[in-house]
């Protein structure tokens, strides 16, 4: 018979903690990637660059139409049948993530910018603010403001999705639990646990956006009146 | 000087001028009198170069609006007050005043700040240069607007029904600003329906109707010597 150790020890916390630290990892690099590019993106579809601009809605469309999963799959194998870059589980993981990130903040940022009214272009314009200044001094202010409540819910509800990477194979916290489980063969107390670190995590980062969002409007009682 | 000559302006297959020629002398104060739906914001939008003009040239101080490179210049020279005042809500009033000064002038923010605070106790709002538009009063705001055209040092004002988004009693705190800088000499084209406000201030007047300049006259001769019937009637009714 072969040994199989059922019972918890002091060492599954430490591989409980090293996992939480790779969804931590994995969740903050491709949050800030996605992000930013997500950003740069935004700028090329509102100024309608030719070409490129279409290029962003194709982007767009194809990365928050399908899963997460099956984008995950094509970048850690498929990608190495392609081209010459064989990404690591981590590495794929951080990939996708921040495209799909990007993806979704495209969807708010253009949104929020779509929203400024024209009298502000206007304004800016009649005085001789050139575009770039306009968006730097008037627009992005403003929209930038508007997006980033949707985009702190956005980060909140990845984080749950990072759970995904572990089917690829980074020893994220769920793949920790799945380690623990298949040694130990108690689901009942593995996946509440895990379920509840990110709960916690989850709930820790939502009042962290609730208090931002309280603060923007304290300060923006002029957000309304600008409507 | 402004020159408008035989302007047309379409949207699509809107006409919404046609044939438009005048001028508007420096020092001068004109008034665009007209219905709803003239043309008479259209017009002044194309002086700023807010808008393209389908046909005809418009020449501000010898500048064409058709010279793209002479677009940044003209709207130097030419400031906007705005219907809706178009503050920006993120910038408190002095920031409102003293954006383009400072990214457009290249003015210093000192400098620039020191004209906004003379502007703003000019307006009588000195006190209000830190509020943001939204903590301000329709009145209050189009005041800063008002101070935001002028800290540009344009020497034409541009003026675009600036009263007819502000409540009725806090008009007369806005028409005494602009009636002090008519009287200061200030080169002035202002859309209005305030036809007593026109009569006080105006030293010319043009009427418009469907897009096309129907009368350019002196203030006296259109008020008190009107000979076409149409417009006199147009007078009459908007003075109740
Ligand atoms: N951006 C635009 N696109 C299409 N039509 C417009 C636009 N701006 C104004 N118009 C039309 O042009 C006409 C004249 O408008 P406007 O110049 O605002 O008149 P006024 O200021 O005399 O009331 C109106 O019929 C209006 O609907
Ligand atoms: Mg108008």
């Amino acid at each position: 018979m072969i040994y199989q150790n059922l019972e918890f020890s002091i060492a599954d916390l430490y591989l409980l903690w090293r996992g939480l630290q790779w969804t931590l990892l994995v969740w903050s690099v491709s949050m800030a990637l996605g992000i930013g590019l997500g950003f740069v993106l935004s700028l090329i579809r509102h100024a309608r660059i030719p070409v490129l601009a279409q290029m962003v809605v194709v982007f767009v469309e194809t990365f928050r139409n399908s899963p997460l999963l099956v984008q995950l799959f094509l970048v850690f194998y498929g990608l190495p049948m392609v081209t010459p870059f064989a990404p690591g589980p981590a590495e794929a993981a951080i990939f996708t993530l921040s495209i799909n990130t990007a993806a979704f903040t495209v969807v708010n940022l253009v949104a929020a910018l779509d929203a400024i009214p024209r009298g502000q272009w206007q304004a800016a314009s009649s005085f001789g603010l050139s575009y770039r200044q306009t968006m730097l001094y008037v627009v992005l202010p403003q929209a930038i403001r508007t997006a980033i409540p949707p985009t702190m819910n956005l980060a909140i509800s990845q984080l749950q999705t990072t759970s995904l990477v572990s089917i690829i194979g980074v020893t994220d916290l769920t793949r920790s639990g799945l380690v623990l489980y298949t040694r130990t063969l108690k689901p009942f107390i593995i996946w509440p646990i895990i379920g509840l670190v990110y709960f916690i995590l989850a709930k820790v980062l939502s009042l962290l956006a609730a208090r931002v969002e309280r603060r923007l409007q304290a300060k923006n009682t002029w957000f309304e009146a600008a409507a | 000087m402004i020159e408008i000559d035989n302007v047309d302006k379409h949207y699509g297959n809107l006409q919404v001028l046609s044939a438009v020629s005048m001028q508007f002398q420096d020092g001068e104060v004109t008034a665009i009198l007209g219905p709803s739906g003239a043309g008479k914001s259209t017009l002044i939008r194309c002086i700023n170069c807010l808008e393209l003009i389908s046909q005809g040239d418009i020449r501000v101080d010898g500048m064409s609006v058709l010279d793209k490179h002479r677009t940044a210049e003209i709207q130097k020279r030419t400031s906007m007050v705005f219907q809706h005042f178009n503050l920006y809500p993120h910038l408190t009033a002095l920031g409102n005043i003293t954006l383009a000064p400072t990214k457009v002038l290249r003015q210093s923010r000192a400098q620039a700040e020191a004209k906004a605070m003379e502007l703003l106790k000019m307006v009588g709002l000195e006190n209000k240069a830190k509020r943001y538009p939204a903590e301000l009063s329709g009145g209050e705001q189009q005041r800063v607007g008002i101070c935001r055209a002028l800290a540009m040092n344009p020497r034409h004002l541009l003026l675009d029904e600036v009263t007819s988004a502000i409540d009725p009693e806090m008009t007369a705190e806005v028409l005494r600003v602009i009636e002090d800088l008519a009287g200061q000499g200030t080169t002035m084209i202002l859309v209005t329906h305030e036809i007593e406000f026109a009569r006080r201030v105006a030293d010319r007047v043009a009427f418009m109707e469907r897009g096309s300049l129907v009368a350019h006259q002196d203030a006296d001769t259109f008020f008190n010597r009107q000979s076409d019937e149409r417009i006199a009637r147009f007078i009459d009714k908007m003075k109740h």
